[in-house]
Order: C-alpha cells, then structure tokens, then sequence
C-alpha cells in the first residue's frame, strides 16, 4: 500500500520536474538572417516584425549572431520587452547596420522565446 | 670521341612519352603567360576605368632632379608633382575615358603629345560611407614611374623622376593611404606616370582596400614578377660561371663554354626584368637588353651545332653576320628607327634563331632517339613558346601591361641541363665502379701471377743455390787432391823410389817424411777456420816454424802489425801463402848461414791507390846471387805468388836476403 503511494507520488514529482524541459526543447530560437555587401560601402537599418514560432509564445530576449564580418557592424538598436507576445501585432526589433567599402556584413538576429504560463 | 657525346646514350623512348613531356611542358609555359595580379575576392575596390590626360608639358618637367635635398633652390616634390597634375587636370574635360589596363602605344594616333611621355590617370571613387582604418592601394604594374595622388595629396611615387626616370614595368607598387583622406562620396585618384620610352607607357588597373587585404595579394605578385626573375637571374650568374670554371677545367668541350656565355647573356637580359634605376641612359639600356638576347639566341645555335656535332660553318657565319650587323645599326640609327627596327627586325630575328635551334635540335633527337636531347627540346619548346609570347607583346598584339616571360625559360633549360648531367654522373659513376670491379678483379689474377713466379724463382734460387754448393764442394775435394798431389803425394813417391831401389838414404828419407808432414801440416792449417784471417794463420805459422829455428839456432824477429781483412782468402789462398813462406824459411834455414830471421807483415798503399799487406821475410845471412840460374824452390814461391796474384820480389843485400810478397786487399 505504501509502495504503491509512494509510486504515485513519485511519478506525479518526476512529470512536475520534466514539463518545463518538455516544453522548452519545443521553442527552439528563430533565426532572421540578412546580408549587406555594397561595394562603395553602406549603412542602414533592417526592421523585424516577430512572429511567434508557437502559439502560447512569447518574446524572450534578442542577440546578433555573425556569419561574415569584414569592416562593419550590426546592433540592435530597440527591441520588445521581454514577454511581448507578438500575437498582438506590436513586437518589433530593429537593427542598425553600417560596414566599410568592399567591406560585407552577413549577420543572423537570434530571437529566444518563452512559454506564457497561463495560455 | 669526347666525353659529352659519348655519354648520349639512345633510349627507347617511344614518341608518346616524348610529346607528353613536351606537351607538359609547353602547358606549364602557357599557364606562365596568364599569370596576372590576383586582388582579393573580397575587400578590395578593383577600378579599371579612368580619365586619360596628356600632362601639360609647361608645367610637368621631363626630369626632376634626385638632388632635392642639396639642392641650392630646392622645392618640394610634392609641390612640382602637385603642380604639374593639377596643370593638366585643368585639360580634363578633354580627357579621354579608358579602360585599364591601357596602353599608350595605341593612342600615338589619336593623342600625339602622348609620345612625350607623360600622362595623368584620374580614376572616381565614390564611397558611401568613410573608410576607417589604413586603407592601401595597388598599381600591379605600371610603364614607367608613377606619381599617386589621392584627393589632391601625394602618398607616394615609383622611384626616381630624374632621367632616366625609373622602370616600374614589372615592379607591383603598393602605397598606403593616410587615415581621414577618403571621404564618403566622390574620391579621386590621380595617378601621374611618366615614361621613357613613351610607347613603353602603360597602365595596369588600380585596386584600393585595406592594406592588411590587400598586402597578401601584393606579396605574391611582387614575388612573381619582381622576386622570382632576380633570383632566376642569379641563379643563371651563379651556374654560368661554375660551367664556365668546368671549362677552363675542360677546354676540349667547347659545349660548356658557350652554355657559360649563354648563361651570361641571359642573366645580363633578365636585368631588365628587376632593375628599376637603369644605367646610363635608357634607349642605351634597351639596347644592351637586346642585344644579350641576340647574344643568348647567337651562342645557342653555336652551342646545338657543338652539341650535335655537327658543323654548319655557313649557317654559324651568316647568324654572326646579321646579329653583329643588327646590333651596330641599332647602336646608330636615331630613336624613332631604333625602336622600329626593335619591334620589326631584333626580336623576330631573337624568335627565328631559337626556332632554328628548337627544329634542329628536334630534328637531330628524333633521329638519334636520346634521351638527353628529349629533355633538351621539351625545355626549348618552353623558351621558344615564351619568346613567342613576348614577340606577340612587343608587335603589340598581346598586352603590355603583364610583363614578358622569356626570362621564366631559364629554370626549364637549367633543370634539363641538371637533369643531363645528372644522368652523365650517374653513368660515370656506375661505369667507374665497373671498371673498379674489373680492376680488382685483375689485381687479383695479376697477384696470383706474381705469386706463382715468385714461388717458381724462388724453387730456381734453391736449385741453383744447391747447385752452387756442390760445384764449391766439387772444386774444393779437387783442390785438395791436387794439393795433395803435388805436395804430400811427391814426398812420399820419393821415399817409395828410395826404399824400392833399395838404396836407402836415412837423411835424404828423414828429410821427405819431415817434408811430408810440413805439408800435410800446411795443408791442414790452410784448411782451418784461420785460413781467412792472415794475423791468425800467420801466427799458426809462427808457431811451426819456431820448433825448427830453435833447433837451428836461430832467432826469430816477429814484426806483424794490425792487418786488414782480406776477402776472398780462402783455404786455397792460404796454403799457397804458407808455402811461400815455408820455402822461404827453409831456403834461409838450408841456405844462408842466418842467424836471424825476421817476417814482418804490414798494410800499405800501392802508387795507383790500392791498398795492399807486404810480408817481407828477411835474413841476416849470406845473401843472394840473383845472377844465377834460379832453382826449383825459387821458381815454385814465384809460380804459387802468382796463382794468387800476389806481387813476388826478392831482394839481396849485403846483410842477407829479402823476401817481399804483395797480397793485395781486395780485387783478387
């Protein structure tokens, strides 16, 4: 009798532990790539209009990952708080970038999400 | 035959492996011809269209003196550049749009001023943003010297700009461009080049970047162009003179010899390649460049001919002739006509030597199927393809701007000669070692020859040795019984005589019987181990004969000095000695009425310088009569003197009688 209780219990503990990596394995971050090559050099600004990957998701934080680098750079410059769900039509992120002549900037916007809780 | 032919050993080399080789080699010379300056794939602003402008010659001086910094009134060389490209900029709405690379050879026409040598290039960049950083720019190549100007500032120039002004044809310049003088939007690039001769100008193209971007890129074609023909130049020096040191080593093969000169030449032609600050003045530089190459094309047809061993003395002649009288007209003729003659009349004549030299050479391997020759004309199908290529350039129907190559057909014709002469030593030595292994081979045969002989004189020294001892035996065992004969053998037939006749004289028979054993005595005495040292058989004597002076009464004087060896005074010597003697004591003892007898033997010097010992026996007696009939006692000590070629004398006196007998020392 106490076995098979404690059993129960142990499996209820176990599934409670695991939900949140279940879940998490499942919002993988989106990635938003884009190039800028202009060979007498260039500047400019790319603005991204966040879809969620899942529903229930919501905007987590941001970064700028390099793919080709040469003489430039790329920052975000404004982004959503983090729990904005773009469902809403309101989550933006924009960044600015500006590379050299025959400089090249290849870069990828790595967005995290995470899980609303309450959805 | 001499050794450089005899080593050209037939192959079996089929005609396949023979075109493959040539055909590669003729791939790797082509490849050479399309070798261009590389910019980065990425990074680098390549610009190949420009504003072509006269420059102004009011303002643009044809030299500038180097001396700037001694000079009295000195200006900047910026600012008489600066001048001069801002001069003829002013001219620049009648600019004509080019396409680098762009020649100027081919605007004589349209743009006459031209051939005065000078020009400006102003290439636009527009940039949209400012570049940070040091920035750098790359002129691949450029005829003649180049002044660079990046928005109205000078940022570098291609050497010196005093006549004759630098060569920069196949030198890669590169020039770093100051922080903060590229803007965003227009930027301009006045690139000023001056050159001498004017159908020599030229502009290759004009690549900005980074400077650490474009560096690597710069590296490899400055190596290309600049690095590689110096070393290849040395490298021809360095080999021409150790084959030229093999010659005087080797005057016979003349072959090393005109490889050496040729060596010379090609080195000396390949100066052009590298020297950016010529000597003397430029139309004579490019004389002195043709004409080694005229050399070089000349020598090689003397060399084939040697090589082959064949002679064409017309042929060698004619190619004297012309290339002699080429050279002197160039030397003369004015400048117009000497750069005419250059392109339509040298450098063909160069391109139909070497051809010849090529088919001959083809012509002969094919027939003789060598492998040397195989490798020699795959190396000069490459020469002839690059002097082609570079005839192609100077008619104008290739591009100036990427160089000539003859000079990359030396390795192929080194690395054919090392190959060659590796193949010859490599049949050296495996000859030598062969006539190394035979060499041993007869030394050995040779050594058991000698052995052999040896052994069989050695067998005939034996016999004759063995020979030799039985002959002194034979001779002595008959001198002994001849000795015996005459000696004891006549005593005792004497008393046989007296005792058959039955008339028996007791003193006549005492007198033989002591006769008898005096002899017998003698003999035995010249038979002993004394009878080679005169002191000591002397002294045997003195011994016997004292027993009979005492008898007598009388005294014996003993005068004997020390006595040199005698050689060659054997037993037969000896016995004959002390016979004299003993016949000379008896004669005193019988004879003289002595009362003294004195011997004495001493060394002395005969007048012609022979060394000689007299023994003189000498008596105090009556003396001699030398006017009577000698008897048989004096004949006999005068028979055995001489047998032993001993000097005999007598000599009477009033006190008694001498006896002298000479022995010589040695020669007996």
């Amino acid at each position: 009798m106490f076995i098979k209780r404690f059993t129960n219990q142990l499996i209820l503990f176990a599934g409670l532990a695991l939900s949140p990596v279940v879940f998490a394995a499942d919002l993988a971050p989106t990635k938003v790539e884009y190039q800028h090559a202009e060979e007498a050099g260039g500047k400019g600004s790319d603005v991204i209009k966040l879809t969620a990957p899942k529903a229930c998701a919501v905007f987590d934080d941001a970064r700028i990952v390099y793919t080709k680098r040469r003489y430039g750079q790329a920052n975000i410059i404004s982004k959503p708080a983090a729990g904005c769900n773009p469902s809403g039509g309101q989550c933006k992120l924009e960044v600015k970038w500006e590379h050299e002549p025959a400089g090249r900037l290849n870069y990828q916007v790595e967005i995290n999400w995470k899980l609303q809780s309450s959805c | 035959m001499k050794n450089i032919i005899d080593l050209r050993i037939p192959t079996r080399l089929g005609a396949w492996p023979v075109l493959v080789l040539v055909g590669i080699c003729l791939v790797v010379g082509w490849q050479i011809t399309t070798v261009r300056y590389q910019p980065p794939e990425e990074g680098a602003l390549n610009r190949n269209n420009a504003t072509l402008v006269v420059a102004d010659p009011t303002a643009c001086p044809a030299s500038i003196d180097d001396n700037l910094a001694t000079a009295d009134i000195a200006l900047p060389l910026a600012d008489v550049l600066g001048n001069c490209v801002q001069q003829s900029l002013a001219k620049l709405a009648q600019g004509k749009q080019v396409t680098l690379p762009h020649e100027w050879r081919d605007e004589f026409v349209e743009l006459p001023q031209l051939t005065l040598g000078q020009a400006v290039y102003r290439v636009k960049v527009a940039l949209s943003t400012a570049p940070s950083g040091l920035w750098g720019l790359v002129l691949p190549a450029t005829g003649g010297d180049p002044a660079v100007f990046v928005n109205g500032k000078l940022i570098g120039w291609g050497g010196s700009f005093q006549a004759p002004v630098a060569r920069n044809a196949n030198r890669p310049l590169m020039f770093a461009i100051p922080q903060g003088l590229l803007n965003q939007g227009d930027n301009y690039f006045d690139i000023y080049v001056v050159s001498q001769p004017a159908n020599a100008g030229f502009l290759e193209r004009l690549v900005i970047g980074r400077a650490e971007v474009l560096e690597e890129s710069y590296q490899h074609y400055h190596f290309f162009r600049s690095t590689l023909p110096q070393t290849i130049a040395l490298v021809v020096f360095v080999l021409s003179c150790a084959i030229g040191l093999l010659w005087l080593y080797r005057r016979q093969d003349i072959e090393y010899g005109f490889c050496a000169l040729g060596g010379l030449f090609w080195s000396l032609y390949t100066l052009d390649q590298f020297i950016v600050n010529i000597v003397g003045s430029y139309r004579f530089w490019d004389w002195l460049s043709v004409v080694s190459l005229g050399g070089l094309s000349l020598v090689a047809v003397f060399f084939v001919h040697r090589f082959l061993q064949q002679r064409h003395p017309r042929t060698e002649l004619t190619v004297v002739w012309v290339f002699s009288s080429v050279a002197l007209v160039l030397a003369v003729v004015s400048e117009a006509w000497f750069y005419h003659l250059l392109q339509w009349v040298a450098y063909p004549l160069v391109c139909l030597s070497l051809l010849y030299v090529l088919v001959f050479s083809a012509h002969e391997a094919w027939k003789i199927r060598s492998a040397d020759l195989y490798v020699l004309v795959a190396a000069g199908s490459v020469v002839v393809l690059l002097a082609i290529h570079d005839l192609l350039v100077i008619l104008n129907l290739e591009s100036l701007a990427y160089g000539r190559f003859l000079h990359f057909g030396a390795p192929f014709v080194l690395i054919a000669f090392g190959w060659i002469l590796l193949q010859r030593f490599v049949r050296s030595l495996q000859a030598m070692e062969s006539f190394n292994a035979q060499l041993i081979e007869l030394n050995q045969e040779l050594e058991e020859r000698v052995e052999e002989k040896t052994r069989k004189i050695a067998q005939s020294y034996e016999t004759i040795r063995i020979l030799g001892q039985e002959q002194v035996l034979l001779h002595e065992r008959s001198r002994i019984m001849r000795d015996m004969h005459d000696g004891i053998g006549v005593y005792l037939t004497s008393m046989l005589r007296q005792l058959e006749s039955g008339t028996v004289d007791r003193d006549q028979l005492s007198s033989a019987a002591h006769n008898a054993l005096n002899d017998l005595r003698l003999m035995i005495d010249s038979l002993g181990s004394a009878s080679t040292d005169l002191p000591a058989m002397l002294g045997m004597f003195r011994t016997r004969i004292s027993v009979a002076l005492d008898a007598c009464g009388v005294e014996l004087e003993w005068d004997v000095d020390e006595l040199p060896p005698l050689t060659d005074f054997g037993p037969e010597r000896a016995l004959n000695l002390l016979r004299i003697l003993q016949e000379a004591f008896t004669n005193a003892l019988k004879h003289s009425g002595a009362t003294c007898i004195r011997l004495s033997a001493k060394s002395a010097t005969k007048p012609e310088g022979t060394g000689l010992i007299n023994i003189e026996v000498c008596d105090n007696g009556k003396g001699f009569n030398l006017g009577g009939t000698a008897g048989n006692g004096l004949k006999n000590m005068q028979y055995r003197a001489q047998k032993i070629k001993a000097g005999f004398a007598i000599k009477p006196s009033a006190i008694g009688t001498c006896l002298e007998i000479g022995l010589p020392i040695s020669g007996v």
